[in-house]
């Protein structure tokens, strides 16, 4: 069972200007799921429907098998959430804050001081809000999505304003409730960060799904339209040889005597290598450009 | 239960620094008024046989109704929902298992506790202004007297439901505006113009709510006898027009609430 599926959502803020279209999102449960888009790709609009924030012009959202329309507002138990910059009332303190919430969410009075210890704020808990520095807003956000001890957890931009170490505690944090069977839907534009964390990944752009899988689907995905630096001695001469076996060439950097190629598979590498030291081109370096996520996130959103 | 703690949470909101000075401030001006104005006409508190007690409940409620009520429940609302609007916490209050409708109700009802409870320690206050007046001044005889405090109760009791209509109208506009100035404003004008209706004693008082705290009540301040008033019992029309304007506007309020897309 997924722990969200949203299936063929649409939505515009406005008539006939959708700015989601007929999106699949599928979040398998206990997972780690990577929500990768550019900025104004509609991450947060989802989250937003996903939460029931905004209603959908077509289609359902499902949270634990069950139509939100049909659970709501009783699914939130289930939900912990934090959207975009944490929502905090400036004029009182951690603790208050977390009481408020403790009231709506009908938490035991000592799980406060739990959180609070949890994100690194049980000493300044009687601090003013306003007071805080952004990376203490964004824990105590995290605090308030996980007061009530939810099975979905859904972090939109969690790592905004952390310092390093605060998001290391971070990932300290969302891998410790990954292993105790929590799902967690993670939004991110540090890329990096999501490679280290998510076991699956959707990529949206402009306001439609273009891939959904799991990091072994992404694996292959990156053994495909890698790109290599060969460093030789002839390179008009290695330029030929290339063209032969029909590769792109995309660029040439004389001066260092460096080619970049474009292959379809990673196993095309040793032919073109094989057929260079055949032609008596000496070969001083071969580097593949590592295909990172981000790379792939951006060839794919291009 | 459950609306009870929602209520507890929406009142831990009200700590916010401008709501208690307005609620300061509103004390003291009527205390402060109540206490001056009878320290400068201390001979007219002192009368053969009659209650001292129920000159200083007059001139609390009066102070209040006419001239603060008002002001203090505009402020107050436009406050109260600006804190989230502010702290732009809508999208996490409707994210709580609790329905839009239990929270926008437990927010107004804490409200109303806010108010009531400004009112108690308002007649606390009048209490205490009463024993400070007797302390000064022996012959006025409080202490002699015991305080009607049910007449006290009565009279405020008319004063909240009176302002029944303004308390609908402005959490209504506080929700639709998400600023402070475009409700507080709105409120401070209405207000000014409610007290010259009040003071053109016409029937056209019966149809503009902000007036109906003024007018309710006798407050030796206003002539009201061609507005228009009837009683029905405990209630006047004033104030059953008060409640009718409350049902409205809270109702047309929780809906658009309901409805609303918290982009």
């Amino acid at each position: 069972m997924n722990a969200i599926a949203m299936q063929n959502i649409s939505f515009g803020y406005r008539k006939n200007e959708l700015v989601l279209s007929n999106i699949n999102i599928n979040v398998p449960n206990q997972s780690i799921y990577g929500f990768l888009g550019a900025n104004g790709a509609g991450k947060t609009t989802s989250i937003r429907l996903i939460l029931g924030l905004l209603k959908p012009a077509s289609g359902n959202v499902f949270v634990f098998g069950e139509d939100i329309k049909k659970t709501h507002p009783h699914h939130f138990n289930k939900i912990g959430s934090l959207i975009e910059n944490p929502s905090l009332y400036g004029h009182l303190s951690a603790e208050d804050n977390l009481r408020i919430w403790s009231k709506f969410f009908n938490t035991p009075k000592q799980r406060t001081a739990e959180v609070l210890e949890l994100v690194n704020l049980g000493d300044a808990k009687k601090k003013k809000t306003a007071d805080f520095s952004t990376g203490m807003k964004q824990r105590l956000g995290l605090a308030t999505a996980l007061l009530h001890d939810p099975q979905l957890i859904i972090l939109d931009e969690p790592t905004n304003g952390l310092d390093p170490m605060g998001i290391i505690k971070l990932r300290e944090i969302l891998n410790q409730l990954r292993s105790e069977g929590k799902t967690i839907l993670l939004s991110s534009h540090i890329l990096l960060e999501v490679e280290k964390l998510v076991t699956q990944i959707g990529i949206i752009k402009d306001g439609s799904i273009v891939f959904e899988g799991n990091l072994q689907q992404l694996q292959e995905i990156k053994q495909k339209n890698i790109e290599v630096i060969l460093k030789v001695d002839e390179v008009e001469k290695a330029f030929e040889i290339i063209q032969i076996q029909k590769k792109s060439i995309e660029e040439s950097i004389d001066k260092n005597r460096k080619i970049k190629i474009t292959l379809d598979h990673e196993n095309e590498l040793p032919n073109i290598v094989k057929s260079l030291v055949n032609a008596d081109v000496n070969i001083y370096e071969v580097s593949p450009i590592a295909n990172d996520l981000e790379k792939m996130f951006l060839s794919i959103t291009k | 239960m459950s609306f009870f703690k929602s209520i507890q949470a929406e009142l831990i909101k009200l700590k916010f620094p401008p709501i208690l000075w307005l609620m300061g401030f509103s004390l003291c001006s009527v205390l402060g008024l109540v206490l001056i104005s009878h320290i400068l006409d201390i001979n007219n508190v002192v009368a053969l046989g009659k209650n001292p007690w129920t000159k200083v409940w007059t001139a609390g409620v009066s102070i209040f109704s006419v001239f603060i009520a008002n002001p203090f429940v505009i402020m107050l609302i436009s406050a109260a929902v600006f804190i989230e609007h502010q702290s732009n916490t809508w999208k996490y209050l409707y994210t709580t298992p609790k329905n839009r409708s239990h929270l926008f109700y437990a927010k107004l009802s804490a409200i109303i506790l806010f108010i009531l409870g400004t009112i108690v320690v308002l007649s606390l206050g009048l209490l205490l202004c009463g024993y400070i007046l007797n302390f000064i001044f022996p012959e006025t005889e409080f202490g002699y007297y015991t305080p009607p405090v049910l007449k006290l109760i009565s009279k405020f009791t008319h004063t909240v439901i009176s302002l029944l209509g303004v308390i609908g109208i402005h959490y209504f506009l506080s929700h639709r505006f998400k600023g402070f100035l475009v409700p507080a404003s709105f409120g401070v004008i209405a207000f000014i113009v409610a007290i010259i209706i009040g003071a053109l004693n016409k029937p056209i008082a019966l149809y503009y709510p902000y007036t109906y705290p003024i007018v309710s009540q006798e407050h030796n301040m206003f002539r009201t006898n061609n507005v228009g008033i009837v009683d029905y019992g405990w209630l006047n029309n004033v104030e059953v027009f008060s409640i009718i304007w409350f049902v409205i506007f809270i109702a047309l309020a929780n809906v658009l609430e309901v409805k609303k897309q918290v982009s």
